[in-house]
């Protein structure tokens, strides 16, 4: 395989997607050749980051739908991910439920009232 | 840019509801009736005053806010068409008049928020992944778990935490978020993101799971 053949199924081999018969071919090349090396690791550095980046995209629906199927591929294979998305929702959700408590829209208080109403008296 | 004072706007959503209720207490509230504005303040009060309490976090200050909002909302009545419902307003005002303070009070260099970030090795992994428990916002709604998060909320940079409460707390969208405080969407959507991304890491330590 040359270089210009892994550089099209790198994509593909990041998410274990190339098929098998071409899998060994372009990791024979990866370990050879030092250039696809350095940009299969970039490859798969620009991507991890932007699968933080578009976390609330993902989680909100507003990606299209071929970010999503890239988004999702890269899930399928990257625990690490996985881990980050699952925890960034229960962060969500934990920071929702911090402040809802019941009671949380009480009564004003009494002086609060008087307060408002003094003030308003002042005013007209 | 923020323009410095306390402005009651008067939201125009078509899709909110027409409160009928409330028409009639507005035509007393315009007509001056002082029972009207008790009525008012009473059903409106106590969720203004959560809402500042969570905004400027100082109970003397969200009283002072409320006031401020109210009296903001009552010189706007003549112009409030009450197409929206009087709480929605009113809570914008709130928000507003709690911004205001916000900004008011004296400023401190704000700690940068890159460190509280995720960070990556040059092969493009996330250095010191952890993995938290499946159930972990199984808890949310139990008292200490919330006290905890609460704490951790007020340990982030203030703009951050101004906006994570207006957008995940107050639920206000980013268009309103943004003309509150006077920046474009865009940057609300960008600090609303590392804010929640901080909030991971501060709450991280109690929430991974323990590797064997």
């Amino acid at each position: 395989m040359n270089c210009a053949d892994f550089r099209r199924v790198a994509p593909d081999l990041l998410y274990r997607l190339v098929p098998s018969a071409e899998r060994g071919p372009a990791l024979d090349h990866l370990q050879a050749c030092g250039a696809c090396r350095d940009a299969f690791g970039s490859l798969r550095e620009k991507l991890c980051s932007e699968i933080h980046d578009a976390l609330d995209d993902y989680l909100e629906a507003t990606m299209a739908p071929s970010e999503r199927a890239t988004f999702d591929a890269h899930l399928a294979v990257c625990p690490e991910c996985r881990d980050y998305l699952a925890s960034y929702e229960a962060t969500i959700r934990l920071g929702k439920a911090a402040h809802a408590e019941p009671g949380n829209d009480p009564t004003p208080p009494p002086e609060l009232i008087a307060a408002v109403l003094a003030a308003r008296r002042r005013k007209t | 840019m923020p323009t410095g004072r306390i402005e009651a706007t008067f939201p125009t959503d078509a899709t909110s509801p027409t409160p009928g209720a409330a028409t009639g207490l507005l035509d007393r509230l315009r007509a001056g009736d002082d029972a009207a504005f008790a009525e008012l303040v009473a059903a409106h009060g106590g969720r203004m005053l959560a809402t500042a309490r969570r905004l400027v976090r100082n109970d003397a200050d969200a009283h002072d806010c409320v006031q401020e909002a109210f009296l903001s909302a009552f010189k706007a009545l003549d112009g409030f068409d009450g197409r929206a419902a009087p709480g929605t307003w009113l809570h914008r005002i709130t928000v507003n008049a709690c911004l205001m303070r916000l900004r008011s009070r004296a400023r401190k260099p704000e700690a940068p928020i890159e460190d509280l970030l995720p960070r990556y090795s040059d092969d493009g992994h996330q250095l010191h992944p952890t993995r938290w428990a499946e159930d972990a916002s199984a808890g949310a709604e139990r008292a200490e778990t919330r006290a905890l998060v609460r704490r951790r909320i007020d340990e982030l940079p203030e703009s951050y935490r101004t906006v994570l409460i207006l957008r995940d707390l107050e639920g206000l969208d980013g268009e309103e978020a943004a003309a509150l405080l006077g920046v474009t969407p865009n940057a609300v959507k960008i600090r609303l993101h590392r804010a929640r991304q901080a909030l991971r890491t501060l709450l991280d330590p109690s929430f991974r799971e323990e590797r064997p």
